[in-house]
């Protein structure tokens, strides 16, 4: 990994196309200004790897469709029923 | 066209209900092709099925029939890659469902929704940079099953 040190307004180049500036540094908080193009995705790490393992855990916790489907389709045959 | 799914068997699908995620979605990178689809009729729950992994598939909601203050600000480049023009017109939003054993449990993932362009069917799993919402939601009034079990104690 490359480490480098910046003060505040100074920035980061990455590639011909990605610029990161220091905005502020507040104790131990750090603002960081991202310019980069639309195309390319900027996520914070935390948020991206809790969606990332909450996906994982809604693929494998399926156990309960099968009582939320029974549900569903008791609800929908009481309306038809009531409708005849 | 025919989806092949170990949960649900083979099933016919409506090409139209076949959705592009260029991107996949966060855990399922390379997944880009999922078939949207109800769960039962007039629910609001579909189904969010792999067309090329038979063993993937997931629950979603229609989250303001839960959540009637839900909104989502999504930022241009989102709307970029749904092909949406700025007024978003023709957006469907959904959440992905945790769902454990007793699906009165279930949760919501209100943090990243997935938002689906029926006219160009392509999708996304919108992945904010910051929200006031967290992965898990509870989808029904926890208070409901307390209710129930107290009442039937009286019994």
């Amino acid at each position: 990994m490359l480490v480098l040190s910046r003060k505040k307004d100074e920035a980061i180049v990455i590639g011909d196309s990605i610029r990161i500036t220091v905005v502020d540094i507040q104790g131990d908080k750090v603002r960081l200004g991202i310019e980069a193009p639309r195309e390319l995705a900027v996520y914070r790490q935390e948020l991206y790897e809790a969606i990332r393992e909450e996906n994982l855990r809604a693929a494998r916790a399926v156990a309960g469709i099968e009582g939320l489907v029974s549900v569903l389709l008791d609800a929908d045959k009481r309306r038809k029923d009531n409708e005849k | 066209m025919l989806l092949k799914s170990s949960r649900l068997g083979e099933i016919e699908i409506d090409d139209r209900q076949v959705i592009d995620f260029p991107d996949g979605i966060p855990g399922f990178e390379s997944e880009k092709k999922f078939a949207i689809f109800p769960l039962a009729p007039d629910a609001p729950f579909y189904y969010m099925h792999s067309v090329g992994n038979p063993d993937l598939c997931l629950v979603l909601a229609v989250p303001f029939v839960f959540f009637p203050d839900y909104a989502v600000d999504l930022p241009p480049e989102e709307l970029g890659k749904l092909e949406a023009g700025e007024e978003a017109k023709g957006l469907a939003v959904f959440v992905v469902l945790t769902i454990p054993g007793d699906f009165r449990e279930a949760t919501a993932n209100l943090l990243a929704p997935v938002v689906v362009n029926l006219d160009k069917r392509r999708g996304v799993q919108y992945v904010p940079v910051q929200s006031p919402y967290t992965t898990r939601h509870r989808l029904f009034n926890p208070q409901e099953p307390k209710k129930a079990a107290s009442a039937g104690q009286g019994l």
